[in-house]
């Protein structure tokens, strides 16, 4: 009687559990891959395809799949050292077939001489040129992620890729420990030594 | 009747940490209040977050001291600024201007025309017929807004949002004349001369906000600042015609400690009430305005003049004649190095601030701007701007110094190696960045330098991720986009297949059983089009 009771009471409660289990698997699913998303995150969101994918997300996938993390040049350093703790990966150098981490830059169009054929629109990942066709089109700079892919369609190289100017608004202060390292090298190469010395 | 024992009193708070620098507070504070003349050239910086449709002026105009230079429209977010002095816009440029980047601001240079002596000036402005008392709160703000007052502590928050958010949601108006910093003596010496304004002007602030009492904050290291506000009140409060507005006036005394003027610090001194993190005093029920600020308040509301001036203690060991001056916004240090007859090949720094918080700079074509409240001309560096450091020996000094209770060592070795999250959960950016860790440091480490790097680093950061999160969001719509328009044509050729082939079905029934694919109508069909097109085709080159 005890077995019965037993085995009565241990299966109705894995009943139970396997019905919860059912229905939180159903309720709360996970749509998409999270560990993709979570590497999509760390990206840059540049879109410009430098490390051979069309766009961060299929890179991000890739990744998932166990592509190298270090081809995204605009990430850069700091990039990399973000994916490696994510994925407890060891931290590698960027490789310098994808391109060179840089400054950001900005798309612009030399608006006289653009024709109006809207290729460089049809490039855009984010959609940050506006113009119709056979109208002047222009760049969104605060939209624009400086990915380069305007460039290579425009039959009339009217798109420049200066870098972002500096302004009070992105201003950046300087670290401190080497403008400590750039002075004392100032001094060291004058005669001031001596002064140095005495201070520390 | 009140007597004058009964207005102060001492704080019964304290405020954790703090140090107790050197004054030098007596070079400066003896000399009464003084015009320096006005420079040839006034340089007026544009605020950055301005489009260019906003400038009020343009080259070539002639402006009389106090006209409006921007055209803010609705703009309540910004504050105006007014021309100085009587005289002509010569050039909108770039200049340097003082920002701790170095970074050229765009900014109005004004050629001033001659005035006999700048007092004159101030002082004609028409007084207002209406009194105070009788005004609307909301048009007393829209004054102080038309008048360009922001806070003259040094952080120039625009006053007339910071009152315009308070009203009704206050108590306590505390009035700040701590004046901490070393060698700062303007509030000293303006609450000295022209206390009966500065009360005026905690009246008309404690009216717009509706506080029911005032406290002013003042350090004991300024006992005649003291003695003739005390005097002042209680004037006022023992005149019957004051009576019709009345506020619980007190002075309260606190000892002199650095950083008791910090605004959360004071409160805490007065009130003994913490501000959260995160929060404004109004959270609290109080609001903190400065004495150069209130002064200016009366100046705009009674007399109607805008701010184009301010007190500033023109103090340091080069200077002949060190006090206080009134002197015109936009004046370049570089006039006053020649008229205070100032030997610039010693000076080694200019301090534009106090000490420990201002800001060292090189360039003597920086104008003075309404945060301006001390320049400090030095023959020696001072030891906050040393180049060189030894290493943090854990000495935990500026643990006990820090203000805000925060752990400077951690937030040091953090910043460091750039550890900013952690950095972030030691709450960084409750850091008021007074310098008092940098003070007592043995080794000399500029550890405000490194905080603010940080913030700056952290704050880069944040930005970069939001407009990649806007980057993400714009791809993924494209993505859609693109997806949705291939759907609708694969859509739309299916139909039109569907379509052609019913009609196919349709012209021929019979044939449907020998043809139960469709394969033969459909070839028929094509030879008919085929044979349409041609014939098509014949008409029209018949025709031509």
């Amino acid at each position: 009687m005890e077995i019965i009771s037993a085995t009565l009471i241990i299966t109705l409660f894995a009943a139970i559990c396997g019905a919860l289990l059912g229905y939180a698997s159903v309720k709360f699913k996970t749509e998409g891959n999270p560990i993709v998303d979570q590497i999509n995150d760390v990206l840059p969101q540049t879109q410009c395809g430098q490390c051979g994918h069309p766009g961060c997300k299929p890179y991000a996938e890739a990744i998932a799949k166990g592509e190298a993390i270090n081809r995204c040049p605009p990430g850069g350093e700091a990039g990399i050292k973000a994916l490696a703790e994510l994925l407890e990966l060891e931290v590698i150098e960027l490789d310098e077939s994808c391109g060179e981490e840089t400054r950001p830059r900005v798309a612009v169009i030399r608006e006289d001489e653009c024709i109006g054929c809207t290729k460089c629109i049809q490039a855009c990942p984010v959609d940050a040129i506006v113009g119709a066709a056979k109208l002047m089109h222009t760049v969104i700079e605060s939209e624009c992620t400086g990915c380069d892919l305007c460039v290579p369609p425009c039959p009339v190289d009217c798109i420049d890729m200066p870098f972002v100017k500096t302004t009070v608004n992105n201003w950046r202060r300087e670290n401190p420990k080497l403008k400590i390292n750039q002075e004392l090298n100032m001094l060291q190469n004058s005669d001031s030594i001596i002064t140095i010395k005495q201070v520390s | 009747m009140i007597k004058v024992t009964d207005i102060i009193s001492f704080a019964k708070h304290q405020i954790s940490g703090g140090i107790h620098p050197k004054e030098f507070k007596s070079i400066s504070n003896k000399k009464a209040i003084e015009y320096l003349p006005l420079a040839n050239e006034l340089v007026i910086p544009i605020p950055h977050n301005l489009s260019e449709n906003q400038l009020g002026v343009s080259v070539g105009d002639s402006v009389s001291i106090g006209e409006k230079l921007l055209s803010l429209g609705s703009d309540f977010f910004s504050s105006q600024i007014h021309a100085p002095c009587d005289g002509n816009i010569t050039v909108i440029t770039d200049k340097n201007i003082g920002h701790p980047s170095n970074l050229p601001m765009p900014s109005f240079v004004i050629k001033t025309k001659a005035v006999e002596s700048p007092e004159k000036t101030k002082m004609d402005a028409d007084a207002s017929s209406r009194h105070w008392l009788n005004i609307e709160s909301i048009d007393l703000v829209q004054k102080i807004y038309d008048s360009g007052i922001v806070g003259l502590g040094g952080a120039v928050f625009p006053t007339h949002i910071k009152l315009n958010s308070s009203i009704n949601k206050v108590k306590t108006l505390i009035v700040n004349g701590m004046e901490c910093e070393p060698y700062i003596t303007c509030d000293d010496r303006l609450l000295r001369e022209h206390s009966a304004e500065i009360l005026q002007g905690a009246l008309i602030s404690a009216k717009i906000v509706g506080a029911e009492s005032i406290l002013f904050g003042i350090e004991d290291n300024k006992p005649q600042a003291i003695r003739s506000l005390a005097t002042e009140i209680e004037r006022h409060t023992n005149h019957p015609e004051n009576n019709l507005f009345l506020a619980n006036i007190k002075i309260i005394v606190a000892k002199t400690k650095y950083p008791s003027g910090g605004e959360k610090q004071l409160i805490q001194l007065l009130t003994g009430l913490e501000v959260p993190q995160n929060k404004y005093p109004v959270s609290l029920g109080i609001i903190v305005q400065n004495i150069a600020t209130l002064y200016a308040i009366n100046d705009a509301v009674n007399y109607g003049n805008s701010l184009t001036q301010r007190l500033v203690t023109i103090t340091g060991d080069l200077v002949e004649e060190p006090g206080n001056y009134w002197v015109a916004f936009g004046t370049p240090l570089s006039h006053i190095v020649s008229t205070m007859k100032i030997d610039s090949e010693k000076v080694s720094d200019i301090i534009l601030g106090g000490p420990l918080m201002g800001q060292t700079v090189t360039d003597l074509n920086i104008p003075t701007q309404k945060s301006t409240n001390c320049i400090i001309f030095n023959a020696n560096r001072s030891a906050s701007t040393s180049i060189d450091h030894t290493e943090c020996i854990r000495c935990s000094e500026c643990e006990s110094a820090c203000p805000v209770n925060l752990l400077p060592q951690q937030l040091y070795w953090f910043a460091k190696s750039e550890q900013w999250e952690a950095l972030e959960q030691q709450n960084i950016f409750d850091c008021i960045e007074c310098g008092a860790c940098s003070y007592v440091c043995p080794s000399e480490i500029p550890l405000v330098n490194y905080y603010r790097f940080a913030k700056s680093e952290i704050k880069h950061l944040d930005s970069k991720q939001a407009q990649s999160e806007i980057a993400k969001m714009r791809f993924e719509n494209r993505e859609k986009r693109l997806a949705r328009i291939k759907a609708e044509r694969e859509e739309k050729r299916r139909k039109t297949a569907e379509a052609r082939k019913l009609a196919a079905n349709k012209s021929t029934p019979n044939e449907k059983q020998h043809d139960p694919d469709g394969k033969k109508s459909a070839i028929e069909a094509a030879l008919e089009r085929v044979k349409q097109k041609k014939e098509n085709h014949m008409g029209k080159t018949s025709l031509e």
